[in-house]
């Protein structure tokens, strides 16, 4: 099936993911602006926070998640492609479960 | 350990916590910021160890890996690279304003080869060109890992199993590592490297790990998104997530 190239730049074919700092827990250590694969996130007024929480670049990797010392970043929501990128059968975010 | 222990006490402490094995993979996460410190060389044995020890069809074990730790190797392929990038994004690379002209040439790029086009490397693409994505992000160590093209069956997925074992080998040593796919651009697009090293026939390049000591304490759990799983037992099929 000859399916579409959605535009990279249009939020309605192409969502990146987003993340939240919670700026009251955040130190402005700027780890997770650092280790970033899409560069996402900066440090303003000595707290980190998503430079462009619609056209982030963000993969929802969790990386700043994991490396934050003060647990100040969640994830609200992963990254959505569409036309000859489409996932498909994706449920809700879960941490890591044991089903015992 | 390996010893089947099915006993109802047994049971019930593993679903109670994960093994040590599973928190290395769940914990892992690709790390791109590295202390200058070098690998202690016996470490980077015990890798390859994890690696020569991946199972693969027909046991044929079709991988060759090459460790680098000279950094004028490993700052010449991330130039090699980030050229690479530069060029391509002169072409393709119709998000930046005043340049939506090479939207029709990306397009047709992307229909050649959608995976390596797909929104999230065509970002990475820029950000490589000028720096602001390192290749191996400062790693004093890089495993390349090339395929045996004379192998038995599918010698890209054992090359896969092979490094990921070493993945979890080095997480689990407290070692930080990133899956580095954007070099097979320095063994594609140019011959600098292949003759450099000394690779030829019948090696071709799969991917690269790059390797060492995290700053901060990166690993940890997150969330991740479920997927839909068929599942069929007892007659019947249900989906769970």
């Amino acid at each position: 099936m000859f399916e579409k190239i959605p535009r990279y730049d249009d939020p309605t074919a192409t969502q990146w993911g987003v993340v939240a700092v919670d700026q009251g827990k955040c130190s402005g250590c700027a780890l997770c602006v650092k280790i970033c694969p899409a560069d996402a996130l900066k440090l303003d007024g000595k707290r980190s926070q998503m430079i462009n929480p619609v056209h982030s670049g963000c993969i929802a990797c969790g990386d700043c998640l994991a490396i934050c010392s003060k647990q100040a970043i969640t994830m609200v929501r992963g990254s959505r492609f569409s036309g000859l990128f489409a996932g498909t059968g994706e449920g809700e975010l879960a941490l890591p479960r044991l089903f015992g | 350990m390996l010893k089947r222990n099915n006993s109802p006490e047994a049971l019930d402490r593993l679903g109670g916590e994960h093994t040590e094995t599973e928190q290395v993979i769940l914990k892992r996460r690709s790390v791109r910021l590295y202390r200058p410190q070098q690998v202690p060389e016996f470490m980077v044995r015990r890798i390859l160890e994890a690696g020569r020890f991946a199972p693969s069809a027909g046991n044929g074990q079709p991988w060759k890996f090459v460790v680098l730790r000279d950094p004028r190797i490993i700052d010449g392929i991330t130039a090699t690279v980030a050229g690479l990038c530069r060029l391509f994004c002169r072409f393709i690379d119709y998000t930046v304003p005043g340049k939506a002209w090479r939207l029709p040439l990306a397009k047709l790029f992307i229909r050649l080869k959608p995976g390596d086009l797909h929104p999230v490397p065509f970002g990475a693409l820029p950000m490589i060109a000028d720096g602001r994505l390192g290749l191996y992000h400062g790693a004093p160590t890089v495993i390349l890992i090339f395929k045996n093209v004379r192998g038995i069956s599918n010698v890209d997925l054992d090359c896969g199993i092979a490094g990921q074992n070493m993945v979890l080998a080095a997480h689990s040593m407290g070692l930080g590592t990133c899956w580095v796919s954007f070099t097979k651009m320095a063994f594609t697009y140019s011959g600098k490297w292949k003759k450099a090293l000394g690779i030829a026939h019948p090696y071709k390049f799969v991917s690269s790990l790059a390797i060492g000591w995290p700053q901060g304490a990166p690993d940890g759990m997150i969330p991740r998104p479920t997927h839909a799983v068929d599942w069929y037992e007892d007659g019947t099929k249900r989906q769970v997530y």
